[in-house]
């Protein structure tokens, strides 16, 4: 009895020296935490805290650094306010990080904005209108001393950029052009085109440069904004006086737009092809194997610095009916809801001042924004490339040609609905021109004429809505304490049960709190029309409207619905069959299968985007490993591999996409792995005995023992492929036109991209019930094909 | 029918374990033999091996003459009843029991059938054979009333008579059983028992059945191989297993409740030989231990071969002991006692049972013990015929 009191007691000691340690981690966790935000309160108690938001993409890690030391430099100058900086990265980075914190209601107080968001951040009430500062603080910020095409840029009047309110002030802007190579120049005994060229130069230029030994001419990137700054060089645009006045079946356009087609498609080598994905349009000019490159900005410049093989100047945009150029620029803006607006402008000032603007102006990235600065040599550096520095403010300069920013609508659906068409008909040429005209006034038209661009819904009802959901989730904790209470047992059950519960809380609360909360929330969201950048209380009630837009009028999302299915049916079967054949592999007893199983199930664990880069360049119709293997093959029977992302997207995008996700069906061969290894090994020698081959006994007996696995494998791998977005994402953003836009890249377009939100939790649920149907009629209908005794207990 | 010899077999694993080493016999044509021996003994592999699932290692195997080391097990024609059944979970008890019957078609091609008349009329016939051959199983097994239902809506006796109806249908020229009682419960054991032992009378088929109980040995086989380390203990009627063990390990293992062992020394006198042991000294007839040298030795005597109380008294030998418990079984009594040194068990009849607690007088006749040699698992030494 005695030594049973000591262990006891022991056991006791060793339970509570568990429960302080785990005491102890908890608080020490919530003290550390806590310690640090109460550390940055202190510091800034009496004084004022800035946050301030930017990018750094091409500018690299010295944009960052510069940011920095401008900041505090500014905080030395400015006793008493501290700035801090976030940097998220790249500037899609940014836009999402913006986006959050602006939905958080935490937005910070300066951040960059491309001139390109400003009619729809400033429609959405982001911005915070800058007129009066400006006017308020004559002497210090000289509006004039900027170029004036780079303001403009930032005023926005309620329906068009250019004039109007401003509502930031450029920290830098480029005009664009094309880069030159002047090894190939030489090479072809071509001299550089003047700064007034031509378009008819520029495709004789590309023309005899692409007569060199592996060469091509130059590369035309398509992008939206440089599409129209070609048709401006014609004198046209895609709009009239306002967005909805689509001027792209004018025959001046269709022709320009022809023009541009034919160069890349009728030609060999005058373009780059488009059909390869595999760099973007300024690597490709890296290699030395393309004459020219553009049109591009100034952004291209880091980069092109580091090229040692040869020499390249610039020239700006060529003319053709018009002298145009256009302008891309970024602003240092405001929160509308800053807290410290006279601070903020401070610091805006001090981001904007010609010491800022010079010390990123050495960084070839970009060009000052404020003239004067433009024209020293921390800009016109002559000891760097290129040399022809001043062609990008020949634009500018002269009186003569027409430079403007391009301007879009504030509804972001624009832009990126003429980019996707404009790619499919420029870019890879799988979509005739008028097709892809009339495939765009179609979308915008039915965007456009939704019911739920009307302005005049009421705002959501949030107060009454969380009334109720409190009152419902109080009710069932209710009816659940309730019931518990009646079914209570003996004493001793109780006490497992509270134990039991105990255990469980922990997940409960999580699932509680991060789960079901934003689960209810979404679904409310679905009923509303919320940007998901503006403040929760902004959403506006729209009742089913995102449910009957979809349905009824949104081709994109019909397609974006084909495609998933598409993959789906695809990859769900390819990918189960591959993995138990897989598993019937591994299942060999042979020396060191054990490598073998880690060999086939490493690639599930790796990281998606790493693997969505490479697969990429796997599928790459002209430097691909996959096309390269498969051209021989497929020469013997007179047949081409097809381009699986570009002309031939629509029957082999999905496809492709279920063939690479072929690469990770090691945690389906793992699970069908330990049901093979279930299966009776008795059965099998019988079925030997009753002479079936090893094909019959793996059709007649291991199948129908594993069908459990095999119903559970599908499920999981259904309800995953229904999800696909990482690899699409990365891979092929949705293109071309929307032939890989599979549900979750189009939702999540509509969420991020078209401040959309309401609409995409819409899709969420929609996708939900989608899914569970589906689940229901699989488990429903394979009840005959399914033996669960194959299963041993 | 068939013979099938042994000889010399043996099977080595890979990693050195020798599972059955030299095994060399012959059973007879309809001859019913079972293996019986402890776990690990060596008795599944040696009938996996007559099967074909296990590989010879060394030695021969015949079946009719017939060398079958290289026979695939599917063309020895044979049928396998395992331990846990291994019935198709989804197909019906008709497809069970018809499976091996429609992969030994001699019409198999559905499509062929199609294209010739008397193709299709061959192949009709076949299947109207197979379907009889089924339901004549089934009545034989009393399976009628269950041929549509799935093995997991059977009890465990009758998915055991579907496994023995997939074998009998195909009309195999052996049979071979491994453990196709463990399963159940001990009644339906002994049912089940009864009824092979029927079905073997009637089909007169050879049969080789492993199992790890005597008693299923004992009741089933007109022979039984005792195995102990993939050895041959011994081979021989039930009857000449019990009366005679070829060594204190098959005298042990066969019969219950098991034998008693008593060490003890031989001394051999002019007249008579003398078996000493702590409070026992039994004289022994000189024929008996003819091969038995003086010194050490092991004393066997079958619990039912004490004699208690009155039946003591005519005993050559007896002495009184002292009595632990009584286990009344109700056609028997089983009788722990203390001989000096000696716990003995004896088995008696309910009658003249002693009290627990008491003293008894118990003897031992010298016509009733076994004499082995006092080695592990000892020699018989006694005289065999």
């Amino acid at each position: 009895m005695r030594s049973r009191g000591v262990g006891d007691r022991a056991k006791t000691a060793a339970r509570a020296l568990l429960a302080a340690v785990a005491v102890a981690l908890v608080v020490w966790s919530f003290v550390r935490v806590g310690s640090r935000e109460l550390r940055r309160f202190l510091e800034t108690r009496g004084g004022i805290e800035l946050v301030v938001l930017h990018w750094s993409g091409e500018g690299g890690p010295e944009e960052d650094e510069i940011v920095e030391s401008s900041l505090r430099a500014f905080e030395a100058a400015n006793p008493g306010i501290r700035v801090r900086r976030i940097n998220p990265g790249d500037s899609a980075g940014f836009y999402t990080k913006l986006q959050t914190m602006l939905a958080a209601g935490e937005p910070p107080d300066l951040f960059y904005v491309g001139s390109e968001r400003v009619a729809s951040f400033s429609s959405l009430g982001i911005l915070e209108p800058l007129d009066d500062f400006v006017a308020r603080d004559p002497g210090t910020l000289v509006l004039d001393d900027f170029w004036p095409a780079t303001v403009n840029a930032f005023r926005f009047d309620g329906s068009l950029v250019g004039s109007g309110t401003l509502y930031g002030i450029p920290k830098d802007f480029t005009t664009v052009g094309f880069y030159l190579n002047k090894d190939l120049f030489r090479k072809a005994g071509l001299e550089l085109p003047s700064y007034d060229w031509t378009w008819d130069e520029y495709i004789a230029i590309a023309r005899r440069l692409a007569q060199l030994d592996d060469t091509i001419g130059s590369e035309f990137v398509t992008w939206p904004f440089i599409v129209r700054a070609y048709l401006r060089t014609e004198g046209v645009d895609v709009r009239g006086a306002s967005f909805d006045d689509v001027t792209l079946r004018d025959p001046v356009v269709l022709e320009a737009l022809a023009r541009l087609r034919s160069w890349r498609h009728d030609e060999e080598r005058t373009l780059t092809s488009g059909k390869s994905k595999l760099a973007t349009g300024a690597a490709a000019f890296a290699t030395g194997r393309v004459g020219m490159a553009g049109p591009f900005g100034r952004w291209v410049v880091p980069e092109y610095r580091r090229i040692t093989e040869f020499d390249w100047d610039f020239r700006p945009l060529p003319r053709g009916r018009e002298r145009s150029n256009i302008i891309a620029t970024v602003s240092w803006s405001m929160s509308s809801e800053s807290r410290h607006k006279a601070e903020a402008w401070k610091l805006l000032r001090w981001l904007v001042s010609p010491e800022s603007q010079a010390a990123q102006a050495r960084l070839g990235l970009a060009i000052p924004s404020l003239a004067t600065v433009s024209e020293t040599e921390a800009f016109l550096d002559p000891t760097q490339l290129p040399h022809s520095d001043d062609a990008y403010l020949a634009p500018l300069r002269s009186g003569e040609t027409d430079v403007r920013v391009v301007d879009w609508p504030a509804d972001p659906t624009f832009e990126q609905i003429l980019g996707s068409r404009l790619n499919q008909a420029l870019l890879t040429g799988d979509l005739p021109l008028d097709a892809a005209v009339a495939d765009f006034e179609a979308a915008w038209s039915a965007h456009r004429n939704s019911p739920l661009q009307a302005k005049d819904f009421p705002k959501f009802p949030w107060r009454t809505v969380t009334i109720a959901a409190v009152a419902v989730a109080a009710l069932g904790a209710i009816a659940l304490v309730v019931t518990y209470r009646r079914s209570r047992g003996p004493a001793s059950t109780r006490r497992e049960e509270r134990a039991g519960l105990l255990m469980v809380s922990p997940w409960v609360t999580g699932f509680a709190i991060f789960m079901a909360v934003p689960m209810v929330l979404s679904f409310l969201l679905s009923l509303s029309n919320w940007q998901g950048i503006t403040r929760l209380g902004e959403a506006q009630a729209v009742g089913l409207g995102n449910y009957t837009q979809l349905f009824l009028h949104d081709a994109r999302f019909r397609t974006s619905l084909w495609v998933t299915f598409y993959y789906v049916l695809v990859a769900v079967p390819l990918g189960q069959v591959t993995a138990l054949l897989a598993a019937t592999l591994m299942n060999a007893k042979v020396r060191g299968i054990e490598l073998y199983r880690a060999v086939w199930y490493l690639p599930s664990v790796l990281a998606g985007v790493g693997v969505a880069v490479l697969w990429r360049w796997m599928f790459d119709p002209e430097a691909g490993l996959i096309n390269a293997a498969l051209t021989p093959l497929l020469g013997l029977v007179g047949a081409k591999p097809p381009e699986w992302f570009g002309a031939d997207a629509a029957a082999w995008g999905p496809p492709a996409f279920a063939i690479m996700s072929l690469w990770s069906v090691g945690g389906s061969m793992m699970i069908y792995l330990a049901g093979l290894q279930n299966v009776p090994k008795e059965l099998l020698e019988a079925a030997d005995m009753d002479r079936v081959g090893p094909v019959g006994r793996f059709f007649r007996v291991t199948l129908p023992m594993l069908s459990p696995v095999v119903l559970f494998n599908s499920l999981m791998a259904l309800i995953g492929s229904f999800q696909v977005f990482t690899q699409a994402y990365v891979m092929t953003a949705g293109e071309p036109g929307d032939l890989t836009r599979f549900y979750v890249l189009y939702l999540y377009n509509q969420a991020f991209d078209l401040y959309a939100m309401g609409y995409a939790s819409a899709m969420a649920w929609i996708l939900l019930v989608i899914v569970l149907v589906i689940t229901v009629i699989l488990l429903r209908t394979s009840r005959g094909l399914v033996h669960y005794e194959g299963l041993r207990s | 029918m068939a013979t099938i010899e042994l000889s010399n077999l043996s099977k080595t694993y890979a990693g050195g374990v020798q599972a059955v080493r030299g095994a060399t016999f012959t059973i007879k044509d309809g001859e019913f033999v079972v293996l019986v021996g402890p776990s690990g003994c060596g008795k599944s592999t040696l009938l996996r091996m007559i099967a074909g699932l296990e590989d010879i290692t060394d030695g021969t195997l015949t079946i009719d003459g017939r060398r079958m080391n290289d026979v695939a097990s599917r063309d020895r024609d044979i049928a396998f009843v395992f331990q846990n059944y291994a019935l198709y979970p989804h197909l019906s008890v008709r497809q069970n029991l018809a499976f091996g019957l429609e992969r030994r078609r001699a019409y198999p091609s559905l499509l062929t059938s199609l294209l010739s008349r008397d193709y299709r009329e061959n192949r009709n016939e076949e299947s109207a054979r197979i379907l009889a051959k089924v339901d004549r199983a089934a009545e034989t097994l009393g399976l009628v009333p269950y041929l549509d239902r799935k093995p997991r809506e059977l009890s465990g006796g009758q998915r055991q008579r579907v496994a023995v109806g997939r074998a009998i249908v195909r009309e195999p020229k052996v049979f071979l059983f491994d453990e196709p009682l463990s399963n159940l419960d001990a009644k339906l054991r002994v049912e089940m028992r009864a009824e092979l032992r029927e079905l073997h009378r009637r089909l007169k088929t050879t049969i080789v059945y492993v199992t790890h109980d005597q008693e299923e040995a004992m009741g089933l086989g007109d022979r039984i191989v005792v195995l102990k380390d993939g050895l041959i203990q011994q081979l021989g009627t039930p009857d000449e297993v019990y009366a005679k063990p070829a060594n204190t390990f098959v005298a042990s293992f066969v019969g219950m409740p098991s034998i008693n062992l008593i060490p003890g020394r031989l001394h051999r006198g002019d007249l008579v030989e003398r078996f000493v042991a702590d409070a026992i000294t039994i004289d022994l007839p000189p024929s008996m231990s003819a091969k038995a040298p003086p010194g050490p030795i092991t004393l066997g005597v079958r619990p039912d071969r004490l004699r208690l109380g009155a039946a003591a008294t005519t005993s050559p030998w007896r002495g009184d002991a002292q009595v632990g418990a009584v286990e009344r079984l109700g056609d028997r009594t089983d009788v722990i006692l203390r001989l000096g040194p000696h716990r003995l068990v004896a088995r008696c009849d309910p009658r003249c049972a002693p009290v627990e607690g008491g003293t008894c007088a118990v003897g031992i006749d010298p016509a009733d013990v076994h004499l082995f040699s006092d080695a592990d698992d000892g020699d018989r030494l006694s005289k065999s015929d």
